[in-house]
Order: C-alpha cells, then sequence, then structure tokens
C-alpha cells in the first residue's frame, strides 16, 4: 500500500501501487471485504490504484481502522505470494491435472516419452 | 534453486499451513512462505527435505515423481469413477410427527396423493441401475417412509428382480423416526438387510421440543431399541440436527447418545431450507454452532481418554481427508459438488432432483434442480443442460473465494446451498455460512493438531481407522 | 465426443510442457521435443520412431559432461481401482526438529498398485567413452549433441555449411539441414535432411 487514510466517519481512502501489487491481487484483496464494505475503485495515474472503502453499517472505529490496515496489508502480500505461486505453477499443474485424470490407451505421456521393451 | 509445485498456504496461530495439490499438509513458522517463493530455502536445511517430499517445491521443472503425484490426486477424487452411488427415493411425504426444523415440508398421515407411484419406482429404479457404479445404495426418505410398508417392500423387491441381471451390491437404507417401526417394517429390514438411519436429538426434552411432540422422545428410544434386538446393533445408526435450542446443551447431548448405547454421533447444523428458512437467523445460528462443536469435540475427546470410545463422524470425514490420500464418500463436502456425481433424488412426484435440498426449492416452486421427469432419458437427466450448466461452477477449484483457499482440498463446493442462500450457483464466499462454518471447523481441527498433537492424534487415529464412515 | 475431448487435453497438455521448455529450456523434462514433428499443414503431430533400441535422453552440460537418464516405462496411471483399504495410513510421524519449526513428515503411502516411474540418473565427465560421437545415433534437425558438432565441422570443411554459422551452438538447425540435403543430392543418396549410416560413411571419406 501507498497510504492508508480515514476520510470519514465510514470511509476510509487506501492507494495501492499497480507495479507492486497488480490488480489480481488488489481485487482478490477487496473480494473478502466486500461483506462489510462498499468499494469505490478508480486509477489516479499510470501506476497508482485509489481504493475508497466505505462501511455499509455504521462508521469505523479507531480499533477497526487499526485491524483493517493489518489485514489489507497481510492480504495484499498474502495474494501477491499465492500469485507469484499460481504463475510458477501453472503448467506443471495443468500437466498434473491431465496426467491424473486422462486415462486411456492412448495418452501414455502422448508418446513424447521413450517406450522401450513394447 | 529449485522449482515450486502447485500449494496454498493460510495462516493460524502464528503459524502457517501449506497444503499441496493432493491435500499434503505442512506447518511452519510465520514467514517461510515468503522464503520458499523468494527461493530462499537452501539444500541442507530439514526444511528443504520435507517440502520435496510433502510435494512443494521439486528440483526439475517437472518432478520426476510426477506421475506419482498424479495417482494420488487421481486417488482424492476416486468418487468420481463410480459416478451416481446414492440414490435417494422420497416414498411419501406424509408424517407423523411435526419437527420444528423439518426441510420435508411434511404433510398429514392420511394424504395419499404424496406418495410415490409404483410406476415412478420402476422407473426410477431402471435409472438407477444405469449408474457405472458397482456399488449402489439405495434410500428410502420421506416424510416418514415407515408409514407405506407395501411401497418399501415393493421397491426393495423390484431391486432385487433387476439386480438379478446387474448383479451390483445394493445397501438398503430406511430414513425413519422410529417411531412406527412394526413387526413389518422390521421384518422387510431383516430380510433384506436394511440399515436403519434414525435421528436423535440427544437430551429428552429437546427432542420432544424438536418433535413438537411431548412423547417423541420416548416413541424413538422404543423403535431404536426394537431395532436394535431385531437387527443387530450395528445397523441402527443416528445423528442428531442442532436445533438453536440444542446449541445450549453440547455435553448433555453426548452423554445423552452414550445412556442410550451409541458409540457415535453425527454433529449435523441446521440447513437453511424448507420450513427451516423461516426459523432462525442465520449468522448467529451458525457461530453459535461452532462453539457448540468445539464444546461437543473437546467433550468426545475428553471421553475418548478415559477410555471411552466414541466417535464424532463429521469430525471423522473431515480428519480421513487430512491424514489420509484416500476419498471419502461424503457427497456434502467434495469437489466437484456430491449432486449428480454421487447422489441423486427421485421425488414422489415423479421428478429427478440434483439433491435433497433441490426438491425443498421446488416445493417453494423453485425448479432450477430439477433434471427431469423419471421417464425422462438417463442421459438428459444426468448429463443434459441443466447438469452441465452446474457442472461449470461444481468444483472448489475454479471458484472464486475457494481456488486460493489452503483448505480447498478438505472442503467442497455446493451449488444449491449457494443459490438458495444467497440467489446464484456460484456463490459469494465472504457472506457464505457453507464457507464460514467448514472453514472454521477445519481450523479448529488443525489448531488442535498443531497446539494438542500428542493428546487428538492417536484418538483421531483411531477414529479414522475404526468408523465406517 | 470421446476423441474430441482427447484432443482438447492433448492440445493442453502440449501446449503446457512446450511452455515449460520455453522458459526453463531443454532440461526442463524428460519428455523427448523432438518427437514432435510440424508437418506442412502446420499442425502438430507426434511422430513415432521405429527405432526400438534403448533411448536415452541427453542434457548437455556447460562443462562437457552429460546427464543421462534412463528411463523405463511406468504405468502409474493404468491402474486406479484399488485404492481403497480398510487400514490406514500410519506414516505420519511428526519431527520435533530443534529448530523452531516443527512438521508433519507426511509421506505418500504406496498400495501396491503404484508403481513409480524408475530413473536411473548419472553424472558422467567428458573423461570416460561415453560422449556420442558422430554415428552413434541417427541424427536429425532438433538434435543437440557433439555428434552434431562433429557434423557440423565436417559440412564446413567440405563447404556446404557456412562456417559463420554459430560454432558454440551444438543445435542440428535448418542450416544444417538444407547443407546436409544438399550433401545427399550431390551424392544420389535419399535427401531427406536425415544423418544416418550411409550419410555418415560419405562424410567420413
Amino acid at each position: 500500500m501507498v497510504s492508508f487514510d480515514q476520510i470519514a466517519e465510514n470511509r476510509i481512502q487506501l492507494t495501492v501501487d499497480i507495479t507492486v501489487f497488480n490488480n489480481t491481487v488488489t481485487t482478490k484483496t477487496l473480494y473478502w471485504l466486500q461483506s462489510d464494505y462498499f468499494v469505490f475503485w478508480n486509477s489516479l495515474n499510470i501506476n497508482i490504484q485509489n481504493i475508497i472503502l466505505e462501511k455499509k453499517d455504521g462508521s469505523i472505529s479507531k480499533e477497526e481502522f487499526l485491524e483493517l490496515k493489518n489485514q489489507i496489508n497481510q492480504n495484499l502480500i498474502d495474494f501477491k505470494v499465492r500469485d507469484i505461486v499460481n504463475q510458477e505453477t501453472r503448467n506443471i499443474r495443468d500437466i498434473l491435472y491431465i496426467k491424473a485424470f486422462s486415462h486411456g490407451e492412448d495418452f501414455e505421456d502422448y508418446n513424447l516419452m521413450n517406450d522401450c521393451d513394447v | 534453486m529449485y522449482n515450486l509445485l502447485p500449494f496454498r498456504f493460510e495462516r493460524l496461530n502464528s503459524r502457517e499451513i501449506l497444503v499441496n495439490e493432493v491435500g499434503d499438509f505442512l506447518i511452519a513458522p510465520t514467514g517461510t512462505v515468503q522464503r520458499i517463493v523468494d527461493k530462499e530455502i537452501q539444500k541442507g536445511e530439514e526444511l528443504y527435505k520435507d517440502l520435496t517430499a510433502g510435494y512443494i517445491i521439486c528440483q526439475t521443472p517437472v518432478p520426476e515423481l510426477i506421475d506419482l503425484l498424479a495417482t494420488r490426486l487421481r486417488t482424492k477424487k476416486t468418487f468420481l469413477d463410480n459416478f451416481t452411488v446414492l440414490h435417494i427415493f422420497v416414498l411419501t411425504l406424509r408424517c407423523n410427527q411435526n419437527c420444528i426444523y423439518c426441510q420435508a415440508s411434511s404433510r398429514n398421515c392420511n394424504e395419499s396423493a404424496y406418495d410415490m407411484t409404483r410406476e415412478t419406482i420402476i422407473q426410477a429404479i431402471d435409472l438407477m441401475f444405469r449408474s457405472p457404479s458397482t456399488s449402489l445404495t439405495m434410500e428410502f426418505q420421506g416424510g416418514e417412509p415407515s408409514l407405506l410398508p407395501e411401497l418399501l417392500r415393493f421397491a426393495i423387491k423390484t431391486a432385487e428382480q433387476k439386480n438379478k441381471e446387474h448383479c451390483k451390491q445394493i445397501t438398503y437404507v430406511l430414513c425413519t423416526n422410529s417411531i412406527n417401526l412394526t413387526v413389518e417394517i422390521l421384518n422387510i429390514c431383516s430380510q433384506y438387510k436394511v440399515l436403519i438411519s434414525t435421528s436423535l436429538d440427544g437430551l429428552e426434552t429437546l427432542h420432544n421440543h424438536n418433535r413438537g411432540k411431548s412423547d417423541s422422545y420416548a416413541n424413538v428410544i422404543k423403535g431404536i431399541n426394537k431395532a436394535r434386538t431385531v437387527l443387530g446393533v450395528d445397523r441402527v445408526s443416528a445423528l442428531m440436527t442442532a436445533s438453536e435450542e440444542s446449541l445450549k446443551y453440547p455435553k448433555e447431548i453426548i452423554n445423552a447418545y452414550l445412556e442410550n448405547g451409541f458409540h457415535s454421533i453425527f454433529l449435523r447444523a441446521l440447513n437453511p431450507y424448507g420450513l427451516a428458512t423461516k426459523y432462525a437467523d442465520w449468522s448467529e445460528y451458525y457461530d453459535q454452532f461452532i462453539d457448540f462443536y468445539k464444546g461437543a469435540l473437546d467433550h468426545i475427546i475428553e471421553l475418548n481418554k478415559s477410555g471411552i470410545f466414541f466417535i464424532e463422524e463429521f469430525t471423522t470425514l473431515i480428519l480421513r481427508k487430512i491424514l489420509t490420500p484416500f476419498s471419502t464418500g461424503f457427497v456434502d463436502l467434495q469437489s466437484p459438488s456430491g449432486i449428480i456425481n454421487s447422489v441423486i433424488v427421485y421425488n414422489y412426484d415423479g421428478y429427478a432432483y440434483a439433491s435433497d435440498e433441490s426438491r425443498m426449492l421446488a416445493e417453494h416452486g423453485d425448479y432450477t434442480f430439477r433434471l427431469g421427469q423419471v421417464t425422462d432419458n438417463y442421459d438428459s437427466i444426468f448429463y443434459g443442460e441443466k447438469a452441465q450448466k452446474i457442472a461449470l461452477i461444481w468444483a472448489n477449484e475454479t471458484i472464486a473465494g475457494c481456488s486460493d483457499c489452503a483448505f480447498m482440498a478438505y472442503c467442497g463446493a455446493d451449488p444449491v446451498r449457494n443459490y438458495s442462500t444467497q440467489g446464484n450457483m456460484y456463490g459469494f464466499r465472504p457472506t457464505s455460512s457453507f464457507c464460514k462454518k467448514h472453514k472454521q471447523i477445519i481450523q479448529h481441527l488443525f489448531s488442535l493438531i498443531i497446539e494438542r498433537e500428542d493428546e487428538v492424534l492417536p484418538i483421531f487415529k483411531r477414529w479414522i481407522n475404526n468408523s465406517v464412515g | 465426443m470421446k476423441k474430441h475431448f482427447q484432443d482438447l487435453l492433448k492440445g493442453i497438455f502440449l501446449g503446457s510442457i512446450s511452455s515449460l521448455v520455453a522458459s526453463h529450456g531443454a532440461e526442463a523434462s524428460v519428455y523427448d521435443l523432438t518427437k514432435l514433428k510440424v508437418n506442412d499443414n502446420g499442425q502438430t503431430e507426434v511422430k513415432v520412431k521405429k527405432d526400438y533400441s534403448r533411448k536415452f535422453i541427453l542434457k548437455f552440460q556447460s562443462d562437457d559432461s552429460y546427464l543421462i537418464a534412463g528411463h523405463s516405462s511406468h504405468a502409474s496411471h493404468a491402474s486406479h481401482a484399488s485404492h481403497r483399504s480398510s487400514s490406514t495410513y500410519s506414516g505420519s510421524s511428526y519431527s520435533t526438529s530443534s529448530s523452531s519449526y516443527n512438521s508433519p513428515a507426511l509421506k505418500p503411502i504406496s498400495p501396491s498398485k503404484i508403481t513409480s516411474p524408475t530413473y536411473n540418473t548419472s553424472i558422467i565427465t567428458a573423461n570416460t567413452a561415453k560422449i556420442i560421437s558422430l554415428g552413434d545415433r541417427v541424427l536429425e534437425k532438433g538434435m543437440i549433441g557433439n555428434d552434431v558438432s562433429q557434423l557440423k565441422k565436417i559440412l564446413i570443411e567440405k563447404k556446404i555449411l557456412e562456417a559463420s554459422s554459430i560454432e558454440e551452438s551444438t543445435l542440428f538447425d535448418v542450416k544444417i539441414e538444407k547443407a546436409v540435403i544438399v550433401f545427399q543430392k550431390s551424392l544420389g543418396l535419399v535427401a531427406d535432411g536425415m544423418v544416418g549410416s550411409k550419410t555418415i560413411y560419405y562424410l567420413k571419406k
């Protein structure tokens, strides 16, 4: 996050650098907040995303503010790590599922393996 | 330098739980995942070996043991091979009780308009035998199916007759409230080795309160004992449904089960369907249920520690997913979802539904999960348009909120529940009671495994070994 | 429908493998991508080699040593039937190491039907006599190895291949194939771009 401030009784504004946390990561983080907050999201400039969270019910207390700050911070990093894992393992995951569920005489690694002693 | 394999993680009690694609878990201190992803783990570390053995990292871009991993993945999903195994026959809506949480919209005892016709039974049995599985379970529900012994006998006899040609292994289950277990019914059960699944809410006052009849408990116990005498103790199992009132008495309910000779219980929460929808405030209910569950489980663990063998079935199912590489047969919590893949319901009205809960929606005029008539073609019911539509989102590997969750491998998807509580089959995890309940239970079990390992693990293993599941 | 589905899966599978090789290089997998042949229509087709001799997948390392992985066939995806067992897995041993990290060292159990592929890997340095020389195998486009280097050298000497071709590369590329075809035509041999025993005989003369 670049900034995180309470701008009204029930509103918080935060900015995220898109080169650090891409939109996938930000979206996933905000997904889990949708039960309690309205999300307003726009681009400030080519790198910075501006997000406003408006609490659906009532105002945001000091404890809540700190808790939210902690939670969003942690989630952004966690989802970024998950994103890295997903990107790196996308291919192997496809291969794994195909191997697990494709069964038939013609599969045998699609003849890309060397079959000895046929 | 190493390569990553697919895995998920979650934070719990200042630790990180890493779970690989096939459900093996690893518990590590905070910061481990970051180190793994930054490729900082050194070859000499103990952690390196554990990560390799746990299929979280590997030395080559395509792991040498990829075939083994693929086989394990396949093993986890073995239930898919058998397709629809559980066939539920709703013989009638007639009932002799008035349970406050009934999801069956039960009708008065005398209304025969709500009985399944014999033609429907024959057609449904035909559909049942089209299933590729070599073993089938034919479950009779209602209403109260024991009110119609002739129909029950007809259904079983027809199935037995048809089975001469198919030679499948069929298990019959009668879901009954045990109040009307007449000699005739018990004869049928004895002759065809029918299992009895009954409902016992625990304490007498509680049970009567839940059933809306003051003599219910006494009659149920009488029925259970009768069944046990005729059929054998192991052929009668009981589950409880936790009404709002029940949630206050975790220990008492367990003790009541123990006193009545049961050595296992299935702690089941209410489903927000049927008559139950009008009934409670759901988020509060589920919060209370989790507390109830934790209290009951603690008590059961204590009982086991003091030498009394007592299993909690739901916990055992989840533990089986966590601690063993096998798939469980639990259709309510699997991915791809149990509807159609493992369960189908033939309703008294001659229609086939994707699940027990789907027919509840139909009672309220919503036919989203009505798959077709029992006279329809097998393919159009099981592989038809509706099934295909549901298939797009019935795996939790593919839906938002679940695909990144560390507990994905232990949990499941329920499009019917999503549709019924949230308005669409895809569902919205942040407000999903299904997600909340299961996530919290799984987290609690991991908590126990982490914090009280020596105490609970031997008990859990005994449950996995001995439970019929 | 089933064929269509199989084709779809095959497409994804090949795509993933190619992607991996693209990002990690030829050492990515034990898959032999030279078996993938693009025909004139631009579609990939898998060619099954008729040569039944034991094949090795070679990984060329920069210090002139070779990693040879001998691979015996595995049928582990065939039998998925009997993974149910009434006895349970008692393999989870929990090791509390001296570091602050605890883990259950969970190992997959192996019901008897799972057969894992057996791999013999041995790193052999250039001091032994196991370097692939020209003539040890039939060469064709896409292959890499010391014999390809030797082939290149001979073709350059015969002035059929331009000397400016990347000398360090041991890859049998299109240029080399064209040169081989020219050579074969000039001798009246079958001009298929593949360097078999006949072609090698004439090359070495």
